[in-house]
């Protein structure tokens, strides 16, 4: 394996350094500029990376690991069961979709640093803002380039705490606070089931893995390695492991599940996403782009298991097309810009997860790298647009396109990508057509998919597309027609671009975007689409082999024009609110209650039993601690009052006459000895 | 060499026997008091270090007895006593906290006037107990060294302001701990068979000795003396109130040293001696422990959650802090046991950091009532970063000693009992949860305008914390360095335990 791979480690290792340099330099900026450089360096190891695995796809993974503890298991009451050693590992994993993922992701977050440089320039904890950000950035890449799913616990872990550091970052305002704890505590749970599928991975997959031949120079067969657990999982299914049954993958599978769906934000997750957007705007931009887009990362990674659990890709397709349905309803009804950005992302991501449900494996990864640049180039531009505004309202903006041309570009152009020009629509309904009618399916595994639940997720993905459709041209026609609108305390006139640093890092990703698109485009240079490097050479999985689905080409553009046509027949020539809202996208306007509701009855339950608790504690146990030690005190106050100067000599002798007594008495006892 | 055990135990307590001698009258000489506390205190932290040191070098040096100490002390009559010291893979990180906590508890006497020599000389006659229980190797040293904590502490508590309830408490819980704890010790070595004419209380012979074999009915009867005092030793419900009023004390550095330290030393040797006198009581009463753990766990975060006061809030933690540990011991593996000790470390610190923040903010605000607090950030930023640091500990961050704690409880735990594993997770996850809540209360929000005067944390409460966080961070980054420390005396406790 060629040496230059391991320049994939300062893809990992550099987000890492610079959040630590920023602390060594004096004024904040230039502690950002030293963590934009560090986080640009690895920006250009990555696309070295990809270039070198672009020339060199054939070649087999390249794994650079390095321990993070050890222990010998062996020994105790449990040594039949365990594996005789516990090593887990942290490390880089070079493979195309390794390659390819990383460099998005630094793609998209050094430009989002840049673009802070000029938008938080003058926030109080300016620093702060940075340091944290490249380490979240850390985390993300850690994910993406994970070898095993030791370091998906790890890195989670890292972006959740991170990301509730930066989710707090305007502590002023309690609010914003307590929504960053309660978006904390749904990162957790999926953390935590994460945790617990790796524990439950170890104690019963790694005692067999360890009995099998050590491949290549590795030293071991790490129980966690995403390949192992692969082989694991084909023995397993193959009765091959006595002891082990289709159970206990059904168990991992499940909580794997668990926690990328809830980093997916689908719903009611997407509430994490929710107290995201209180956080500054790169903040923002990378927890609703990156951070939740790792949840796919691991389906991805863990894509054997999920294969091997009856009915699982089934039900994730369905939450994911329900929770694309729902978001994207919500997003059509809100008129806060910052809560649109999270309903749509949670849209753009459902269909993700309904995609990677009906076996669509490449598509689902590239439009998660697609999602990755477009949603931030929204959100990039809902916060140049709040800015120019000054508000967060879309009723009160209007006027972008004539007062702040550049600023509005953006948006327009995200518009048209997400009717349709992203290939998303085209992904997802393509995947079910083929899987549907054609005499091969897209994958093996989308044949496991049951035609009922595959017409309910095209019919979920069809609805989907329309209301995002109608969404995001309601909010750019809103955004940028017409004229600014007057109220108290804004001048107008004021509104003009933002800083050409702010603009230019939206440009620049929308260009990124173009190319990546142009990459998924089926058949667009034979051999080079994303979808045939992310597979090849990736056993057990081959590459899918997916040829232009007219039908779905047809369907995706219908899908467009209808929700442009709606939009169209809807405002008509005018300037007009929001669709009007019936009874149940009302409730879903209020986030189904889900977020709120959820926290009242969680925490008014949790609340009434820490009560009873604490209650218990001051009318029992009070009680009766008191009255011991009243007797206590009592005792001592008897003794106080018997003290006199006489009595304490009286002690003294007696203790002395005893310590003799016993003295002579243990002489006595030892026969002379002592 | 051979001496470093005793340099180790007994250079707090020359320190107190030092002290007395000192006039306290003027702020000079309370000065001196002070120092020498605290050199004493440093003394015993740099032979900890070094302990720590040798042994990272060479973890087989803690098998081969290299710092072995055994003297004859009361022998030839009906039992044999020895002063018997060593230090064990188990004991060393634990060791690293106590010195490291004392010595910050040494500079956090600076806030203090009144009693200067007798706080100072308690404190260091309680590090010296505290460092006997953890290298005594024979159960009457330890039991005695257990016994010579209570006194300081009492006296210690008894100083605070409206510490005379609070120590009669104490009294009330600590006597009876210690009461049990030597009924145990003397069931187990009177039942051993003698060695020559005098029973012995080394713990090798002791605990190498099959009690429950050979004779069931007492060792029984001892296992639960022992597990008894276990539970009112370390504030398990529903003997916890005793360890609340402790740890949410006035006097921030007894309330760190006893929540910190002494309820972590307390489960420590009940996971030495309990564990190997009695394995198969342990593993066929794992369920009991497990429920015991899970019941002390939610409890402690439940009232931590809602207590009303900010000191009770941290010392309530410490409950929680006691049902996790209590989740590991059931299972008694290797790996959960490795864990066990280094989730004792690791909320040893964590605990001390909230004692010691809780007591800024009190210090400042001149309340406790959660109620009445919040948006101290603006104020004191630093105190709310130590705050947040904990909570993000507490939750377990990766590179931080509760995740790799966490770990390998949880991986140590499922294999003999499935829920404790998902139990250890949720609780700690819910621990921080708890504690950012609690943060959120305090710290964030709109400034208050009765609060607008009030300091940062400075110089001396840097010299508290800061050594915490060291801690911290080193367990944290460098785990690899410590766990096959530890984990040399653990598998010798899980081979014992797998052997019955």
């Amino acid at each position: 394996m060629s040496p230059l791979y391991n320049v994939a480690w300062a893809v990992l290792l550099l987000p890492l350094f610079g959040a630590f340099a920023s602390f060594l330099f004096e004024t904040p900026r230039r502690a950002a500029h030293a963590v934009v450089a560090c986080n640009g360096a690895g920006l250009l190891a990555a696309i070295f990376t990809l270039f070198f695995r672009i020339a060199h796809r054939h070649d087999k993974v390249s794994d650079g690991l390095l321990g993070f503890l050890q222990t010998n298991p062996s020994g105790g009451p449990n040594s039949v069961q365990f594996a005789a050693t516990f090593q887990p590992q942290l490390g880089i994993r070079v493979d195309n979709f390794s390659a390819a993922f990383a460099a998005v992701v630094m793609f998209v977050a050094v430009l989002v640093l840049w673009h802070a440089t000029s938008s938080m320039r003058k926030d109080a904890a300016y620093r702060r803002i940075f340091w944290c950000s490249s380490l979240l950035i850390f985390a993300v890449v850690g994910a993406v380039m994970s070898p095993n799913l030791f370091q998906m616990v790890f890195m989670f872990m890292l972006a959740s705490s991170t990301t509730y550091i930066l989710m707090t970052h305007w502590w002023e305002d309690g609010e914003v606070a307590e929504k960053a704890r309660r978006g904390l505590a749904w990162l957790l749970a999926g953390d935590a089931a994460l945790l617990v599928s790796m524990v439950v991975v170890f104690a019963r997959i790694a005692p067999d893995a360890a009995a099998q031949p050590v491949a290549g120079s590795q030293s071991l067969n790490d129980p966690f390695d995403f390949s192992v657990i692969g082989t694991e999982v084909t023995r397993i299914t193959s009765h091959a492991v006595p002891g082990v049954g289709s159970k206990t993958v059904a168990v991992i599978g499940i909580l794997v599940a668990i926690a990328a769906l809830i980093r997916l934000a689908v719903v009611p997750a997407v509430a994490w996403l929710g107290a995201a957007v209180e956080a500054p705007l790169p903040a923002t931009a990378m927890a609703l782009s990156l951070v939740s887009g790792t949840g796919a990362i691991l389906l991805a990674r863990m894509w054997p298991v999920l294969l091997a659990v009856p009915h699982e890709l089934s039900v994730i397709a369905l939450i994911g097309v329900a929770s694309a349905v729902i978001c994207a309803a919500v997003a059509l009804t809100l008129r806060d810009i910052a809560h649109f950005c999270v309903w749509i992302s949670g849209a753009q991501l459902g269909v993700v997860v309904a995609t990677f449900g009906v076996g669509g494996y490449a598509p689902a990864l590239e439009e998660l790298s697609i999602f990755f640049v477009l949603n931030s180039v929204l959100i990039l531009t809902c916060g140049n647009l709040v800015r120019i505004f000054a508000t967060r309202d879309i009723k009160e903006m209007g006027g972008a396109w004539r007062r702040a041309h550049a600023t509005a570009i953006p948006m327009a152009i995200w518009a048209v990508f997400i009717a349709g020009l992203d290939m998303s629509n085209y992904n997802a309904i393509s995947v079910v057509l083929r899987n549907r009618f054609a005499s091969q399916p897209a994958t093996a595994s989308g044949g496991a998919v049951s035609g009922g639940v595959q017409t309910a997720v095209l019919l979920g993905v069809v609805a989907a597309a329309l209301l995002i459709v109608v969404a995001a041209v309601r909010v750019a026609v809103l955004t940028c027609r017409g004229e600014p609108v007057s109220r108290r305390g804004f001048n107008t006139d004021r509104v003009r671009n933002v800083e050409p640093r702010a603009v230019g890092t939206v440009l620049v990703l929308i260009g990124g975007l173009a190319a990546l698109v142009a990459t998924g485009i089926p058949a667009f240079v034979k051999g080079w689409t994303f979808s045939h490097f992310v597979f090849f050479g990736e056993p057990p999985l081959l590459p899918q082999s997916l040829p232009v689905v007219g039908t779905a080409v047809v369907l995706a553009i219908a899908v467009g024009a209808a929700g442009l046509v709606a939009w169209s027949w809807y405002a008509g020539a005018r300037r007009v609110e929001a669709p009007r809202a019936n009874a149940w996208v009302r409730i879903a306007q209020r986030q189904l209650g889900i977020e709120t509701g959820l926290a009242r009855v969680t925490e008014g339950a949790s609340a009434f039993v820490a009560d009873i608790l604490r209650g218990a504690d001051s009318l029992v146990a009070d009680r009766l601690e008191d009255v011991a030690g009243e007797n206590f005190g009592i005792a001592g106050a008897l003794a106080g009052r018997a003290r006199t100067g006489r009595l304490v000599y009286q002690l003294l002798a007696a203790v002395a006459i005893l310590a003799v007594a016993v003295s002579i008495a243990v002489f006595a006892a030892a026969g002379g000895r002592l | 060499v051979s001496a470093l055990v005793s340099l180790l135990i007994w250079a707090p307590l020359v320190g107190a026997l030092i002290v007395p001698f000192f006039p306290e009258r003027t702020a000079d000489q309370r000065g001196r008091v002070r120092i020498v506390g605290l050199f004493a205190s440093g003394a015993a932290l740099f032979f900890s270090l070094l302990v720590a040191f040798m042994y990272i070098g060479d973890p087989t040096a803690t098998t081969i007895g290299t710092l072995n100490e055994q003297h004859n002390w009361i022998v030839n009559v009906a039992f044999a006593v020895t002063y018997h010291v060593d230090i064990d893979g188990t004991a060393v990180a634990l060791i690293q906290l106590t010195a490291l906590l004392f010595c910050c508890a040494a500079f956090y006497s600076w806030k203090y006037n009144e009693h200067i020599r007798l706080r100072v000389a308690s404190m260091l006659v309680l590090e010296t107990s505290l460092l006997g229980v953890l290298c005594s190797q024979d159960l009457f040293l330890l039991t005695l060294f257990w016994a010579g904590a209570g006194a300081p502490l009492y006296l210690l508590i008894r100083h605070t302001v409206n510490g005379e309830r609070t120590a009669t408490r104490f009294a009330v819980y600590f006597g009876a701990s210690w009461g049990l704890l030597l009924l145990a010790v003397s069931l187990l070595a009177f039942h051993t068979p003698a060695s020559g004419y005098s029973h012995t209380f080394d713990m090798g012979v002791v605990l190498a000795q099959n009690i429950l074999a050979t004779v069931p009915g007492v060792g029984r009867e001892a296992f639960a003396l022992l597990m008894l005092a276990l539970a009112i030793g370390c504030g398990a419900v529903p003997f916890h109130r005793g360890f609340v009023a402790v740890a949410g004390s006035e006097d921030a550095g007894v309330a760190s040293l006893y929540a910190g330290v002494l309820s972590k030393v307390g489960l420590f040797v009940v996971m030495k001696v309990g564990l190997q006198a009695f394995p198969e009581m342990i593993i066929s009463t794992g369920w009991l422990f497990m429920l015991a753990g899970a019941v002390t766990g939610f409890w402690g975060l439940a009232c931590s959650w809602r207590a009303g006061d900010l000191r009770q809030a941290v010392a309530y933690f410490g409950v929680f802090q006691t049902g996790l540990a209590l989740l590991a011991f059931g299972s008694a593996t290797v790996t959960s046991l490795v864990g066990l000790v280094l989730m004792l470390v690791a909320q040893g610190l964590v605990q001390a950091i909230l004692t010691y923040v809780a007591a800024g903010v009190v210090e400042r605000t001149k309340t406790a009532q959660i109620s009445k607090l919040g948006g101290l950030a603006w104020q004191a930023p630093r105190l709310a970063g130590f705050w947040v640091l904990a909570a993000l500990v507490a939750v377990g961050t990766p590179l931080l000693p509760v995740f790799t704690a966490m770990l390998l409880m949880t991986t140590g735990a499922y294999v003999n009992h499935h829920v404790a594993g998902f139990l250890i997770v949720i609780l700690v996850m819910l621990s921080g949860f708890v504690l950012l809540g609690l943060g959120r209360r305090v710290f964030f929000g709109p400034s208050q305008e009765a609060y607008e005067r009030s300091a940062d944390i400075g110089t001396l409460d840097f010299a508290v914390l800061v050594p915490i966080v060291a801690g911290v961070v080193m367990y944290g980054v460098l785990p690899l360095r410590i766990i096959p420390v530890i984990e040399f005396t653990a598998r010798a406790i899980a081979t014992r335990v797998g052997a019955q």
